[in-house]
């Protein structure tokens, strides 16, 4: 989980996701407003992208203290031979960039335990962010 | 013993495959290495660089003679290493992008991502030890137009899985918590939806088990160990649902067919590929280091054009014709005393090889013929049977070029090794 610091200017922040691998990969993105009960859908990837997510508006800086965000991506490995899937799995990259705030570009990347492994065929990945003044 | 030997090896092949039970990416057969080629150590010299695996082990031994290990290649696609941010299923095909109607625009070169090195080790009879090392590459590759549009339609049907997979994530996340009374303006409304509320999650954790939330990070102190404890929790129980939802909504059949359709299209072999190869050896003389001198220095080229022989484009039935150009140079000299006699020669081959490829079995005949400082011919006909998908029955027989010599007749077994759990003893022999 990661914080992304926003101002009370109307410029609007913007997250991209980009994803690297050779299995099928599809994002979804969730957003849930300060106080709201549960995240709800943002958008998806299209299923041109496997996965990456171009830079798209997630709101402008003013409305968006509190706000927070999740990203999951679904990674199918179950089409590789056993020996591409256990590469593919170590060379998977996905980078969530996020732009517009006062502190500018920033840009993270999963880590381990944002993986669920139960499924020895597919990946679910999810990452948190929250908006702070 | 060492028929008993082989026997255990191929069941250990035949084991790890079948736990594995997965449908592959590449159907593919073991390679020859470069550096094997380059030693005229391959059962066929003639033939298309078909897998790209991260590591493959290749051993050539035959079943007539003892020793242990004695034509041994590995090579290693460097791809499989590396990260890349921008790669995917269609990259890696040979599609520049899935996007527009101008999406079946090919990258004829995309198979040059998937170069691969590769060493070798084979030992001769009269203990000359060469190693070899080689590098390959598909350098241009000419797909179908309609293997490219089922290879779309097939990711795009693939997205589609993922999705519904995503929209049953989504129906356990978003179920809906118990009333809150102060959305209720009498009591015997709340009393109402709450025993509505009851009823319903009484009926589903019946048949999906107790409902767990999501937990959020940002709900917790940092470094909580209650979240990773409730998150495990939360995982559990969602993966379990949404498994029960793809079993009630035939996902998974859906699933299987779509890996099954997927792999058919990706091992549909090209129109016309073009592969080209480089190799060099260093010879080792009486098991010394110091009595090493420069072997041979290769570099080939192979055209392959394929077409189906009947009309259904999954059938793995083809007739392979293949043009095939290799300058070879040998450095070495028969020994590495004063009195040595010098074998050096450039080399230039050129040939052609036509191939009948059906599902297991694959028979063609090459012809090489070999002009420069040396000439002669290759002249060998040539059989491969498919034991397994790792495992190959091979045997080659003609005229190799040499004076005397100069009969090929080999006859073994070509092991492709690429798992964690395989292991070879094999007591066998060289293939000569």
């Amino acid at each position: 989980m990661h914080t992304y610091k926003v101002d009370d200017s109307l410029k609007r922040v913007k997250l991209a996701v980009r994803v690297g691998t050779v299995a099928d990969a599809f994002t979804r993105v969730y957003k849930k407003n300060a106080g709201a009960p549960r995240y709800k859908k943002e958008m998806d990837s299209a299923k041109e992208k496997n996965g990456t997510i171009d830079p798209s508006i997630i709101g402008a800086n003013t409305g968006l203290e509190g706000d927070r965000v999740k990203v999951m991506t679904l990674v199918d490995f179950s089409k590789l031979s056993p020996d591409h899937r256990e590469k593919a799995k170590e060379n998977l990259q996905i980078m969530y960039e996020l732009s517009g705030g006062p502190d500018g570009d920033a840009s993270f990347e999963f880590v381990d335990s944002e993986v669920d492994k139960t499924d020895p065929l597919s990946y679910r990945i999810t990452k948190f962010f929250k908006f702070e003044s | 013993m060492k028929t008993l030997t082989i026997l255990l090896a191929m069941c250990s092949v035949w084991m790890s495959r079948a736990q594995d039970g997965t449908i592959g990416f590449d159907n593919l057969e073991v390679p020859n290495t470069p550096a094997f080629i380059l030693l005229d150590e391959a059962p066929s010299t003639i033939q298309r660089p078909n897998s790209s695996r991260a590591f493959a082990l290749d051993l050539i031994q035959d079943i007539t003679n003892d020793g242990v290990l004695d034509n041994i290649a590995i090579e290693v696609t460097p791809l499989w290493m590396i990260k890349h941010t921008n790669l995917s299923p269609a990259r890696l095909y040979g599609l520049r992008s899935l996007e527009g109607e101008k999406s079946n625009n090919q990258n004829p070169f995309a198979k040059l991502r998937q170069a691969s090195i590769s060493a070798a080790y084979v030992k001769s009879k009269d203990s000359v030890v060469n190693i070899s090392i080689g590098a390959r590459a598909t350098i241009f590759e000419l797909k179908r137009e309609k293997d490219l549009a089922d290879f779309k339609a097939s990711v795009f049907r693939t997205q589609d899985l993922l999705k519904r997979k995503a929209d049953f994530i989504d129906e356990y996340m978003n179920l809906e918590g118990e009333p809150d009374r102060e959305d209720f303006n009498t009591e015997e409304d709340y009393n109402t939806a709450l025993s509505a509320w009851k009823d319903e999650r009484m009926r589903f954790e019946l048949k999906y088990g107790k409902v767990v939330y999501e937990p959020d990070p940002f709900d917790y102190p940092a470094g909580d160990p209650q979240y990773e404890k409730d998150k495990a929790e939360y995982n559990r129980a969602l993966n379990s649902y949404v498994d029960k939802r793809k079993e009630d909504d035939g996902y998974m059949k859906e699933y299987e067919a779509e890996a099954k359709k997927f792999n058919q299209i990706i091992n549909r072999k090209p129109i016309l590929a073009v592969d080209l190869a480089v190799a060099y050896n260093q010879r080792f003389y009486g098991n010394t280091f110091d009595n090493n001198q420069a072997g041979r220095f290769g570099v080939w080229s192979t055209v392959a054009a394929s077409t189906f022989l009947d009309k259904d484009p999954d059938s793995p039935n083809y007739f392979n014709l293949y043009a095939f150009f290799r300058y070879l140079e040998d450095a070495a000299t028969s020994g590495v005393t004063l009195n040595s006699t010098s074998d050096r020669f450039d080399a230039f081959d050129l040939g052609v090889k036509g191939e009948l490829e059906f599902k297991k079995l694959s028979v063609g005949y090459e012809y090489l013929n070999r002009s420069g400082d040396m000439e002669g011919y290759r002249s060998v006909g040539t059989i491969r049977y498919q034991l397994w998908q790792d495992v190959y029955l091979t045997g080659s027989f003609g005229n190799n070029f040499e004076d005397s010599d100069d009969l090929v007749s080999l006859f073994g077994i070509k092991w492709g090794i690429n798992h964690p759990f395989q292991s070879v003893n094999v007591n066998s022999a060289d293939p000569q």
